[in-house]
């Protein structure tokens, strides 16, 4: 009996340290993401606010590193050394410091300078890292792990092109897909809602749509769920979708559930 | 004196009753709108903390460890029932954000090839588990969930929709040879042919807004 106390105990322990552990934080970025609207050749100089969050001093590197979204663009990223993507502005972009030493619940700042070029055209993207400077503790066999947290910067001049298309349209199994194309030059990341009129124009349903994270010249999947429960007919979907700058695209598409629960498109609108 | 305190608290006191009024005659009578105003800024925090865990009853051994390392008394464990070298423990890396200050909206993990004094590594011999932690009940894998550490040479990234209701958590052990798929990708456990050394890679784990 006293031994299974004992383990209870030591399993109630542990579940309050993985609960305790996922309770606290070390640095928080006051800002996780810089979007900033650029004319060529004007510099803008700003900080970024970081905060340890708890009572132990905390040492963190700074750097920065080129980031792109990654097929099928739902989010996913890769990070690059800086300067090696397509859309790198690690040259025209300066920090300080490049570490820092915080308190207990200290607050820091990081101070950045954007030089754009006088040729600045369309998006460039970055990230500013902030690295657990953990000091290497074991050098046996095994696998060092870094931390770390960043703000991503979507520095874009004043005069992008935001354009995009929606195109090839199919639907199955309550499932419309299309394809987005980014035919911009920054990246889109749409907001879009859609929902579906019966024949009556009575809405039967409504949603979201999952966002899709674009660079420019991509194509992406743009798909949602809608309800399995239409009775056999005709309706409508109507998307719309928000682009960067208040840009709108709204597309109509007829279709008709079959008695075998198939669908057909019948006619898409602009 | 008296009288110069009671005319301040009066006029204190019509100043607190006088307000309210104000602002219902400007309000609604008149229409001016009141604007309501704040702006959070898209916060972003993270914890990453790694346990060092025994395979054998799945108790922590160690907690807060920097570094991954498998070996038990300066070497791997042989396994003669199953010829191949194993560790005697695993790691449980957890992605914590804050209480509701910060949000994490993806974690890219990617793995960086170290030293081997061979040509096979830790790539091919070590393996990473994604998992939804939950507090109680059971885990589920999420994202690639349980791959080669080759696999995230490329980086490989979580969104925290994977992890609603619970949190990111990735396991991290040495390879036994047992999984069908695993060995398609080119995993294979450490043997006796193996080239005695150290072998070390780098685990990086980036916590972005999406």
């Amino acid at each position: 009996m006293r031994t299974k106390i004992f383990y209870v105990v030591l399993l109630l322990m542990f579940a309050g340290f993985l609960i305790t552990c996922n309770s606290f934080a070390q640095v928080m970025i006051e800002d996780g993401k810089v979007v900033l609207s650029l004319k060529p050749g004007q510099s803008i100089m700003n900080d970024l606010n970081l905060y340890n969050t708890t009572d132990k001093a905390v040492k963190i590197k700074v750097y920065w590193e080129d980031f792109e979204y990654q097929p099928p663009f739902d989010g996913s990223k890769k990070f690059l050394t800086a300067g090696t993507s397509k859309y790198s502005c690690s040259n025209w972009v300066k920090y300080s410091p490049f570490e820092l030493e915080f308190p207990p619940f200290g607050k820091k700042k990081v101070s950045y300078v954007v030089n754009p070029p006088e040729d600045l055209k369309g998006g460039y993207y970055g990230v500013l890292f902030f690295e657990n400077a953990h000091a290497q503790t074991d050098s046996s066999t095994g696998i060092n792990i870094v931390s770390r947290v960043g703000s991503l910067f979507f520095l874009e001049s004043e005069n992008k092109v935001i354009k995009a298309r929606i195109d090839n349209y199919s639907i199955a199994g309550n499932v419309l897909k299309s394809n987005f194309t980014n035919e911009g030059d920054v990246i889109i990341i749409p907001e879009g809602v859609f929902y579906i009129l019966d024949s009556n124009s009575i809405v039967v349903d409504r949603g979201d749509i999952a966002k899709v994270y674009l660079p420019p010249k991509e194509t992406a999947v743009y798909s949602f769920g809608f309800a399995d429960n239409l009775s056999f007919g005709k309706y409508t979907i109507v998307m719309t979708v928000e682009l960067p700058e208040g840009e709108v695209l709204v597309r109509e598409v007829d279709f008709e559930k079959s008695s075998d629960s198939t669908f057909k498109i019948l006619n898409i609108r602009d | 004196m008296k009288k110069l305190i009671l005319t301040l608290a009066l006029v204190v006191a019509v100043a607190f009753i006088a307000a309210p009024l104000y602002a219902e005659i400007v309000g609604e009578g008149v229409g001016l709108p009141f604007v309501v105003s704040a702006d959070v800024p898209s916060a972003t925090t993270v914890s990453i903390t790694a346990t060092k865990m025994l395979g054998a009853d799945d108790s922590v051994v160690e907690t807060d460890v920097t570094a991954l390392n498998f070996n038990t008394g300066g070497k791997l464990v042989y396994k003669p029932a199953l010829g191949i070298f194993l560790s005697d423990f695993y790691y449980a890396i957890d992605v914590g954000v804050g209480d509701g200050v910060g949000a994490v909206a993806s974690v890219t993990t990617s793995y960086t090839v170290g030293g081997a004094p061979q040509a096979i590594g830790l790539e091919k011999k070590a393996t990473a588990t994604f998992v939804k932690a939950v507090s109680s009940g059971s885990e589920a894998n999420i994202g690639p969930g349980k791959v080669l550490l080759s696999s995230l040479i490329a980086g490989s990234t979580v969104n925290s929709s994977a992890w609603s209701g619970g949190w990111f958590r990735v396991y991290v052990g040495i390879y036994d040879g047992g999984d069908a798929t695993l060995n398609a990708d080119g995993g294979v456990p450490f043997t006796g042919a193996d080239v005695v050394g150290q072998y070390t890679g780098t685990l990086t784990l980036s916590a972005t807004l999406q």
